[in-house]
């Protein structure tokens, strides 16, 4: 009720109740109350950025909706898909066309998984609307880095693996996933992902190098960001 | 404190027009007095003109028309008097002065809509600033966003201010420097405050990500758009170690 009246901070009232030692144990309640009442806690920890509560939340949701509520499945996955994103997890296009979920989360997926960086920001452009109304907004802009990424990652394949980059040939291939950007937002990009510890490597600016690191330049994406 | 306003003392809407014009018209561009003297004459005296409109609960065109002009004077102010000490210029009183006008001015936008009336022409720009005064928190955005609808939400202010965000949360700060050099004024003035931390952000990240965790003073420009060395100084005294001497 009160994601209806988007007046989110008042669920948090009701979530303190029903969390508090004296209420009745959860499991005295009927699976299908406790089933709802955690997709909302999921959606608001969501709104909240705690990922890992929502994921744990959401999953558990899924996992008790009886496969006979695709319409339900569906409301939840349009949440975790984006959450399971940030870990590096891909839905398969089965699932997604099991659950009729809108062409979009496919097109961001496939986006996501070769990298390509202006086809994701293209399709978040587009859909910025419906996400801010039901709060994937926020995740998937965190989703985004992860996909440049993906695309230097792809790169320094292309090119061997060898320890120094060429931050032109970056630049190419940003160009080439349809981003419009220029050598310094690249640094800045790279750079950013330094620091989130998303790439590791050295900066040469005025060699315009990146010197990467020998050992798993790319870490996996497995802990999402808190 | 409670002064007791005599009812013939309190302005008609007609007059408050007049006033405001006469304070945009002969006052604001006044060249013989120091911006800062200019400033606090006419903050208080639309201080007095809210407090006529609102004895009255008078929120018609000229209401929101001259709330208006009031948003866009303190933002300005905000920007071009940042660098006055706290005692001619307190940076936290404009901006409360900004949310109180700009709030009346969203209840009003808001009571518009509900009667049905036409909507204001301005009410865009205005939204558009509300959200990107607020865009250091994700959570204010995101809520003051929630309850527009979806063609307000896709207006060009709309979507600027959304990007604005957008750089704002990704530290995006090459995009967020080429962002405000082409901003309309206002909006610009608005991002003021994020100008700082991103730039403090543009440095860390960059040192981070430069080998010895130092960068040069030309890459420290460029990336934090300082025009020169005396500008970026309070960034690299705070970052010790960061500049590549």
């Amino acid at each position: 009720m009160y994601f209806k009246l988007q007046t989110l901070h008042m669920c948090r009232n009701v979530i303190t109740a029903v969390e508090a030692r004296n209420f009745p144990p959860l499991e005295t309640f009927p699976i299908s109350q406790r089933v709802t009442f955690s997709f909302f806690v999921g959606r608001l920890a969501l709104y909240k950025e705690e990922y890992d509560k929502a994921d744990e939340r959401l999953t558990y949701t899924l996992r008790n909706i009886p496969p006979q509520y695709v319409k339900s499945k569906r409301m939840v996955l349009e949440s975790l898909i984006p959450i399971r994103l940030l870990r590096g997890q891909v839905p398969s296009e089965t699932l997604l066309r099991r659950y009729n979920l809108d062409p979009a989360f496919a097109e961001l997926t496939r986006a996501y998984k070769v990298g390509n960086v202006g086809k994701f920001a293209q399709i978040l452009d587009e859909k910025s609307i419906a996400f801010m109304r039901t709060g994937l907004f926020l995740v998937f802009e965190k989703v985004k880095s992860l996909v440049v990424r993906t695309l230097f990652k792809r790169v320094h394949e292309i090119r061997g693996k060898g320890a120094r980059a060429d931050l032109g040939d970056f630049l190419v291939a940003m160009k080439a996933a349809g981003c419009e950007c220029d050598m310094d937002d690249l640094e800045c990009t790279l750079a950013n992902l330094v620091y989130e510890n998303r790439v590791k490597c050295y900066i040469a600016h005025d060699k315009r190098m990146a010197v990467l690191s020998k050992a798993d330049p790319f870490p996996a994406v497995r802990k999402a960001p808190q | 404190a409670a002064e007791d306003e005599r009812p013939e003392d309190v302005r008609p809407p007609a007059v408050l027009r007049m006033t405001m014009n006469y304070l945009i018209d002969s006052i604001m561009d006044d060249q013989t007095e120091p911006f800062s003297e200019v400033q606090l004459f006419v903050r208080d005296r639309m201080r007095a003109i809210r407090k006529d409109f609102t004895c009255q609960n008078v929120r018609d065109e000229t209401a929101v028309e001259v709330h208006e002009q009031m948003v866009r004077f303190h933002i300005l102010c905000g920007h071009r008097l940042c660098e006055e000490e706290r005692a001619v210029f307190d940076p936290k009183q404009n901006q409360e002065q900004l949310n109180n006008c700009l709030t009346t001015l969203k209840e009003m936008y808001a009571d518009f809509r509900k009667a049905g009336k036409a909507s204001c022409p301005n009410e865009v720009e205005f939204l558009a600033y509300d959200i990107l005064a607020r865009v250091h928190s994700a959570n204010d955005v995101l809520h003051a966003c929630m309850r527009l609808p979806d063609d307000i939400l896709s207006s060009a202010p709309i979507r600027r201010a959304l990007r604005a965000f957008s750089l704002v949360r990704s530290e995006d700060f090459s995009g967020f420097f080429k962002y405000l050099r082409e901003a309309p004024y206002l909006e610009a003035c608005t991002l003021h405050a994020q100008v700082a931390p991103m730039r403090a952000r543009a440095l860390v990240v960059l040192a981070r990500a430069s080998p010895k965790g130092k960068v040069s003073l030309e890459l420290a420009l460029r990336g934090t758009a300082c025009d020169t060395a005396q500008d970026i100084m309070p960034f690299i005294e705070a970052y010790n170690g960061v500049l590549d001497a």
